[in-house]
């Protein structure tokens, strides 16, 4: 069952629910969510990306997905959004960041969100109003699962005919939230896959 | 409980990257997790400031235990990046607190 706004603010109060910092206002049954920091817009760095794949043997602007892993490769190969150039599709303008169409780059939200307690599971999701204008805030991964608690990382894209405008604290985003029916008997990390002999990031993602 | 790690900055300020000395690889298994699930060396919770790009300093990192190997002195653990590895007995440390 999904909450309310009153079940919502009784979660946070009570500590199953993390949202922090905390909101200050509830939706009816959602929660609002903001950009972080302009520091906190990136994109890949395919050039970093394009010498390490070189060294495997691939070429450029590929990337083996199968075996690919977003938290060992963003350490390495995120890097913040460069000023305006003539080719870029996402470039820092002043305290803005311009998302042209076809752009795509990734944002941590000012929020961490999710249940320590494993109480909760959350779901990210979009603003109809803003998607009405091309623009896509997360793609194919909405939950948040009990357990887990952290920055969420949006995923965005522009697949309108305008030059968004995208700047800290906009609201793109908001999570709902329902009640998981019993404690999960794993934890997120338990149903993970086994690694035993992963070494360095490299972008073949050879394990 | 927690494994002793190195701590490095995050692909966003939220994360951070750490990196472990697994008994089966001679290689660092390197990764990355919001940095609630990470604290300093002596357990405090980290700056919020990271390290440099490249930089590390000691910590430590979340862990579950999920098997002990009693005859081989080893443990299965899951970590917060999703990941289950197999570590000596003798890393695990009582968990700072959250």
């Amino acid at each position: 069952m999904f909450l309310s706004d009153r079940d919502l603010s009784w979660a946070i109060e009570r500590g199953g629910l993390t949202v922090e910092p905390r909101p200050g206002s509830f939706e009816p049954s959602s929660i609002e969510l903001h950009l972080d920091r302009i520091e906190e817009a990136k994109i890949w760095d395919m050039t970093a990306i394009n010498e390490e794949g070189a060294t495997h043997g691939l070429e450029p602007n590929t990337l083996l997905i199968g075996k690919y892993k977003f938290e060992k490769f963003a350490p390495k190969f995120l890097k913040p959004i460069p000023p305006r150039s003539s080719e870029e599709k996402v470039f820092r303008k002043n305290n803005s960041v311009v998302l042209k169409p076809h752009g795509f780059m990734l944002w941590q939200t000012k929020e961490a969100v999710g249940s320590e307690t494993g109480d909760y599971i959350c779901f990210i999701d979009g603003k109809s109003t803003k998607a009405r204008a091309g623009l896509i805030v997360h793609l194919t991964a909405p939950t948040v699962y009990p357990g887990w608690v952290g920055n969420l990382t949006l995923e965005l894209a522009n697949l309108g005919p305008f030059d968004l405008i995208l700047k800290e604290d906009d609201v793109l985003t908001q999570i709902t939230v329902a009640k998981v029916s019993s404690l999960p008997a794993q934890t997120p990390g338990e149903a993970g896959s086994v690694t035993m002999k992963q070494s360095s990031v490299d972008t073949s993602g050879d394990e | 409980m927690a494994l002793p790690c190195e701590i490095g900055q995050g692909g966003f300020s939220g994360y951070r990257s750490f990196q472990l000395q697994l008994p089966c690889i001679s290689e660092k298994y390197f990764s990355s997790a919001p940095y609630r699930y990470c604290w300093d060396e002596d357990g405090h919770r980290l700056p919020t400031t990271p390290p440099q790009r490249g930089q590390f300093v000691s910590g430590q990192i979340a862990a579950n235990v999920l098997e002990v190997y009693g005859e081989r002195n080893r443990a299965l653990v899951s970590i917060p990046d999703g990941e289950r590895v197999e570590v000596d007995m003798a890393m695990l440390q009582v968990r700072p607190r959250m």
